[in-house]
């Protein structure tokens, strides 16, 4: 009876050890987008949309207003303009699975205005040419999809509104449709 | 019959024990790949690989990227003991200079706590400083104290995050010297955590 018990017990925690190991390890491949679940990218009309606690499951800081634009096989890569606070900013390049693929922040480009492209290393060169843009700064990833995104400080009331009208002046947009 | 029932039943237990099991790790700083400073952890780069730290990047997002600065976590006090929602805390001690930094209130999942005042943290352009050594005196708890403070009302666990946005920090982590510590200021016996 005691065997039998330990049998069904040992048959448990190895069920429960096979499920734990498949769980952890299948969460990245099958859990697509989830950082930013949520997330409406059909109304962005080539702005970056707005992320917080309420729309997203990512752990973001609350002193900042974050603005995330998609990107993926259809839109190849894409081109960020606008100009930056004189707050502190930067800007992220994730993989789908949450990853940071590449940043750069205030103290990496001169300046307040931005001009980025960001895509897939081999698509970069290739959307220069077609948009007939010679210098501009790159962020070269290992994957064609993911997000940007833009982090703007945003600790006081004045750095908040600072931080709203740089953030909705930003244009996302595909780089080949310019 | 009966062996069916029992069969299905260990099947269902099991499943269930590995999903909870693989949650709860995920969600726990002790499988993350950190390295420790003082009661502070924060996310070393050498280990991503580790597949916790990958379920958990889905999860909660990356984090900050070396060109943004390093994201210090902690969850527990001076004396090691686990922070409660329930227990009042003073968070006291200097802050790396020359540093944008941002101290946030959350529960383990990252939710923010609710107050009137919307008040989630302080920053380095909001906290008061003290002496020449501009150290910060931050309490944390659910009765109003003098002085900075945060509402933890609506927590159910309790996480501090300190986040340094500076490139250089990225690749010079501050020692335990240029970090504040957390202490006890005691505990709501009424409340539970």
């Amino acid at each position: 009876m005691i065997d039998t018990g330990l049998r069904w017990i040992a048959a448990m925690l190895c069920i429960a050890g096979l499920t734990h190991i498949g769980a952890v390890l299948l969460a990245p491949s099958h859990s697509r987008d989830l950082a930013f679940t949520g997330v409406n990218f059909s109304r962005t009309d080539g702005k970056l949309s707005r992320v917080d606690g309420g729309n997203t499951a990512t752990d973001l800081d609350p002193a900042f207003l974050n603005g995330v634009c998609r990107f993926d096989g259809d839109t190849g890569p894409i081109r960020l303009t606008g100009a930056m606070p004189a707050t502190y900013w930067s800007i992220a390049a994730l993989a789908d699975d949450g990853r940071i693929l590449s940043t750069l922040s205030r103290e990496d480009l001169r300046g307040t205005d931005i001009d980025l492209l960001v895509g897939r290393t081999a698509a970069l060169d290739a959307a220069r040419q077609a948009a007939g843009i010679d210098s501009i700064e790159t962020m070269s990833l290992p994957v064609d999809t993911g997000f940007v995104l833009v982090r703007l400080f945003a600790g006081d009331l004045e750095d908040r509104s600072h931080a709203e009208v740089a953030l909705d002046g930003l244009a996302c947009r595909p780089a080949l449709s310019d | 019959m009966l062996a069916t029932l029992r069969f299905i039943l260990v099947m269902l237990a099991g499943i269930f024990l590995g999903l909870v099991s693989a949650w709860w790790a995920v969600g726990n700083l002790r499988f993350e790949g950190t390295r420790s400073i003082g009661q502070w952890s924060v996310q070393n780069d050498a280990v991503k690989a580790n597949p916790y730290e990958a379920a958990r990047a889905v999860r909660r997002g990356g984090g900050l990227g070396p060109s943004e600065g390093i994201e210090l976590i902690t969850e527990v006090s001076a004396d090691n003991k686990p922070l409660k929602a329930a227990c009042a805390y003073l968070v006291a001690g200097p802050m790396p200079q020359g540093v944008l930094w941002t101290l946030t209130v959350s529960d383990r999942d990252g939710h923010l706590p609710r107050n009137p005042a919307g008040r989630f943290g302080f920053t380095a352009l909001d906290a008061m400083t003290f002496g020449p050594a501009r150290q910060v005196r931050i309490s944390i708890g659910r009765d109003v104290r003098p002085g900075d403070f945060i509402a933890t009302t609506g927590l159910s666990s309790l996480r501090l995050t300190l986040r340094l946005y500076s490139p250089t920090l990225a690749t010079r982590v501050p020692g335990l010297e240029q970090l504040p510590t957390i202490t006890s200021l005691g505990c709501d016996e009424g409340g539970s955590s």
